[in-house]
């Protein structure tokens, strides 16, 4: 295929060598020998670019693989580092703290795994449903109010979790903080 | 960055786009489309999407609060925008869904930063683990989005520009 720049090339070196009496002999002989020259190299242009583009699509492939990777393997930690729950009865402490309250306390004797279980059978909480588990809306008949930006965070220990309720595994003797919060 | 009328109203229009799109996904966690618009802006208006980000970042604010969020908007999306300028003659799609899917797969840690300075480092820390699932979801999401938008969209863009320029 014969690119723009090249076509305005060949033309040109016609009509240099033409001197406006139509085409000659040398011009031909240019023409056909750069044309001659662009055939027999565009074997290893083509291998040169399909090379190239093998690189890229390889590069994409593997810049997505190592992505992905990285994303899978912090999924596997955060879902394999969870503590498993005690089997059997266990009894946990949960603390509701509202500022300028007093502290509510709540000892729960339970044979759950999670945390939610454990305070569901005391209907301790309520929320919305979400892909990521509980959002916990309410606690102990407490609920929060948006336009104040109010949120229930849940510490263990004092140390704020890393996982919802869903996902805590409880064991024997677990402490756990419900603290109603303002501004995000 | 000399501001011409046109400038104003076309970094109003994408200020615009961007702020709806976010409004109208927001009901879907952490599948957005701010990153996509915010590499294009860059790529074709440079410098000038520092307009763009502050106009969404103020309005966001004013929609939802300006809460500790709104501190991590101060920064993230031009942490972005600087990453894009590094790379702003890249046209490959791969190349910017890699880019999009790695920023939000970080958008966690970087968001994290004011908590360093609230709760300490057990505080930042567990609000980094606790938005894994989040993250991983916000890579895939850029990941995708990016790689079927972005070709397209540069290319409208790119010849919006083009005939604009030529109709001066």
């Amino acid at each position: 295929m014969i690119h723009e720049s090249e076509y305005l090339l060949i033309t040109s070196t016609i009509s240099s060598t033409s001197h406006g009496q139509g085409y000659n002999k040398e011009a031909f002989f240019i023409v056909l020998s750069y044309l001659w020259g662009k055939a027999f190299f565009m074997p290893f242009e083509r291998k040169e670019i399909k090379m190239k583009e093998k690189k890229n699509v390889f590069k994409a492939i593997l810049g997505t693989v190592v992505l992905f990777s990285v994303a899978a393997i912090l999924l596997y930690v955060y879902f394999n580092k969870n503590d498993t729950a005690t089997e059997g009865r266990k009894e946990i402490l949960v603390q509701v703290i509202v500022p300028d309250e007093e502290t509510a306390e709540f000892t729960i004797i339970t044979e759950a795994e999670t945390l939610r279980e454990a305070l569901d059978e005391k209907n301790l909480i309520d929320g919305e449903e979400s892909i990521y588990g509980l959002l916990i809306t309410e606690v102990n008949g407490r609920k929060i109010d948006e336009s104040k930006q109010e949120w229930w965070s849940l510490t263990k220990d004092g140390e704020f979790s890393e996982y919802g309720v869903d996902m805590i595994k409880i064991q024997d003797k677990d402490k756990y903080e419900l603290t109603l919060m303002v501004g995000y | 960055m000399p501001m011409r009328t046109k400038d104003i109203v076309t970094m109003g229009i994408i200020s615009a786009i961007l702020i709806t799109q976010q409004v109208a996904l927001s009901f879907l966690p952490n599948i957005e489309l701010v990153t996509l618009i915010i590499i294009l802006s860059t790529i074709i208006y440079g410098w000038k999407t520092l307009y763009i980000i502050y106009v969404f970042v103020m309005v966001e604010g004013l929609i939802y609060g300006f809460g500790i969020w709104w501190i991590n908007y101060l920064y993230v999306w031009t942490i972005l925008m600087l990453i894009t300028m590094l790379y702003r003659n890249k046209r490959s799609p791969f190349f910017w869904a890699i880019l999009a899917g790695t920023y939000g797969l970080c958008f966690g840690a970087l968001c994290s930063i004011p908590y360093f300075f609230i709760g300490g480092a057990s505080m930042a820390i567990s609000g980094i683990i606790s938005g894994i699932p989040f993250d991983a979801i916000h890579c895939i999401s850029n990941y995708l989005v990016v790689l079927v938008l972005f070709k397209p969209l540069l290319y409208l863009l790119e010849r919006i520009i083009k005939n604009d320029t030529s109709a001066n």
